[in-house]
């Protein structure tokens, strides 16, 4: 592609917890943010970002998460689909798109559209890094940039 | 808190829910009980308040300390005639002015729902009088992402 972008989404099937549920008896917005990060610790691993729990080098921290309700989630058995892509790379930050929908289409639209800032991070010396060649390379494979 | 030793940022949303809960009079919350003595005759056992928005910025990492409570600020930035914008900041007890060093900030949207017609509904207006008690036009309007940042 002439951006540089793969056009590939990385895909994540999760499970509702009977206790994401909150007093509304919907899965409450907390949830989300936890499905959204799941997403993307799978979404980094599968891109071969793979940073150990124990590392404080090549870290990512959350800079932004944003989140916007749009269907009322409920428990079910059923697994929700979290597809999670980079829209934006720049030496000093990642932004990601997401959304939550049904695995299968049912035309209502998605639960959840969020949009995540991740900035690399040196735990060790407390202090921003820049996204090395290794990891641009390995994000590109995720990368749909927003259109024009 | 994580791996990296810093509270998760979905905890940052656990915590302006608690604030927000406790700041809009829900259900078992001291502003609640406040209301109680003045119920609004208008009032629906249905009415609820749902969150459809949230944008956090995270500015510092807020690690474990022994015995460090955080504060959540919370204020009301725009009272439209369903909905309402809620901004919060997170930061060390007392340091609530404009200039405070927070460790997140988040802007948030909230619609009135009437929670058995499963539908938005308008804001009554001892709602409205409660949500104005809380703008506070001093304060800082955080804006995660800066005003050219992606939305």
């Amino acid at each position: 592609m002439s951006d540089g972008g793969s056009g590939l989404k990385h895909r994540s099937e999760l499970q509702v917890r009977w206790g994401d549920q909150d007093a509304y008896q919907h899965v409450n917005n907390v949830a989300y943010a936890a499905y959204l990060q799941e997403a993307r610790a799978e979404m980094l691993d599968a891109a071969g970002v793979r940073a150990k729990a124990s590392a404080r080098q090549g870290t990512f921290v959350v800079a932004r998460l944003k989140v916007e309700y749009l269907r009322q989630l409920t428990f079910r058995p059923a697994p929700i689909a979290v597809t999670t892509w980079v829209s934006a790379m720049s030496p000093a930050r990642i932004t990601l798109r997401c959304e939550i929908a049904e695995p299968v289409d049912d035309g209502l639209g998605p639960y959840c559209r969020g949009l995540t800032v991740l900035v690399p991070y040196d735990l060790e010396n407390d202090y921003p890094r820049r996204v090395s060649e290794a990891e641009k390379a390995a994000l590109t494979h995720f990368l749909v940039p927003d259109p024009q | 808190m994580d791996a990296y030793r810093h509270v998760n940022n979905t905890i940052y949303f656990r915590y302006c829910e608690q604030a927000r809960t406790q700041m809009l009079g829900f259900e078992g919350s001291a502003e609640a009980e406040v209301r109680s003595r003045t119920p609004d005759p208008e009032a629906e056992p249905t009415d609820g308040h749902v969150l459809i928005s949230a944008d956090m910025e995270y500015k510092r990492p807020l690690v474990y300390r022994n015995n460090r409570a955080v504060e959540v600020q919370s204020w009301v930035t725009r009272i439209g005639n369903s909905s309402f914008d809620l901004a919060h900041r997170i930061v060390a007890p007392g340091d609530l002015g404009p200039e405070a060093r927070h460790f997140a900030a988040c802007f948030s949207t909230m619609v009135a729902v009437d929670k058995a017609a499963q539908r938005s509904r308008k804001l009554r207006a001892a709602e409205v009088t409660m949500l104005e008690g809380y703008l506070d036009p001093a304060l800082p309007v955080p804006m995660p992402g800066g005003r050219r940042g992606p939305q």
